[in-house]
């Protein structure tokens, strides 16, 4: 058996979302069950499917922030902070 | 219908294929949680509730009592296969009679829409929508499961021989359609390497005529379990 990703799509603008795995021995088998797991209740109008194998999974270490950029982080809080400095000297 | 049982020719096919239906769903509810995996369950089991829903809507087209009719008859007044009343606890027999029931019930839905398109044409196109992906399920496991290279040939082809008889027989009210059910099967089976030995006619006496297996009492008693705790209580 394999492992597959199910990625589901509304109608609509929105992207492909992530809605979880599931098992199956084969492509066209996956198919026919991804439905019945994922699907039953209109929950997309269209799914990839993604075999696991396939996946490019990238290294964590890249991933982690560098300590000492905290500028990068646009999260708004030295903004914030430099507007309320400004607001209320 | 009456208290006799169907009027007409139709009915007594509503009748028939709604038993079907009804034991087939209720089959399928037999196995939430045990089938051989997860995904497989989930299917299975959705099936299930299809072929309940068409149950109750063929019933509903001939009472306004649908528990009543689907659950409280008398043995002799049931008109299902004895394909369908079967007891199948190894999965290669419900796997077979999945294959073999759902390729007959396309036929079964096409002959009803045919004989009354004004009452059953809507219904039959709902459920034939249903019913492919059924048979698309059934399919691709048999032909998983059958493959020469399977580890599980032998005990699934084994299972669909010796249903085949029983399936033929569900065919005993559908005649007509018997020939292009034997070769929808066997278009399945060939592309697998494998031959079933057909009757010549379907075997008659095997369900549609209110004969029971020696199945049935035992699955109509499962059926009836609850109501019999208090047959007067209301729902």
């Amino acid at each position: 058996m394999k492992v597959y990703e199910v990625f589901l799509k509304k109608a609509g603008k929105d992207p492909f979302v992530h809605a979880g795995s599931f098992e199956a021995s084969d492509d066209e088998l996956a198919a026919v069950l991804a439905r019945e797991s994922y699907a039953r209740r209109g929950e997309g109008q269209e799914m990839w499917l993604v075999a696991r194998d396939h996946l490019v999974e990238v290294d964590v270490e890249l991933l982690a922030d560098n300590a000492d950029k905290p500028h990068r982080r646009n999260d708004g809080t030295l903004v914030a902070e430099h507007r309320r400095h400004q607001r209320d000297p | 219908m009456t208290a006799a049982g169907p009027v007409n020719a139709v009915d007594a096919l509503v009748l028939a294929t709604a038993d079907d239906e009804m034991m087939m769903g209720h089959n399928w509810s037999e196995w939430i949680c045990v089938a051989p995996f997860l995904e497989e369950d989930l299917a299975v089991c959705s099936i299930g509730q299809d072929e309940l829903g068409h149950a109750h809507a063929l019933y509903s087209l001939l009472t306004d009592d649908v528990d009543r009719l689907a659950l409280r008859r008398s043995p002799a007044d049931y008109r299902c296969s004895w394909l369908c009343e079967l007891a199948t606890p190894e999965w290669e027999d419900a796997l077979a009679r999945h294959f073999l029931y759902d390729m007959a019930e396309e036929l079964r839905w096409l002959a009803l829409a045919e004989a009354d398109p004004d009452r059953l044409g809507g219904l039959a196109a709902q459920a034939r929508r249903e019913e492919r992906y059924h048979r698309t399920h059934a399919v691709s496991m048999v032909e998983r499961l059958a493959d020469p290279d399977a580890a599980s040939r032998t005990r699934l082809v084994t299972a669909i021989d010796r249903l085949v008889p029983l399936a033929a027989a569900q065919f005993e009210d559908l005649p007509a359609a018997y020939p292009h059910y034997r070769s929808t099967v066997d278009s399945v089976l060939d592309g697998l390497g494998h031959t079933v030995g057909w009757p010549d006619e379907p075997p008659t006496d095997q369900g549609r005529t209110g004969a029971r297996s020696g199945h049935f009492d035992e699955l109509h008693g499962r059926l009836n379990a609850v109501v019999d705790l208090d047959p007067t209580a209301t729902w």
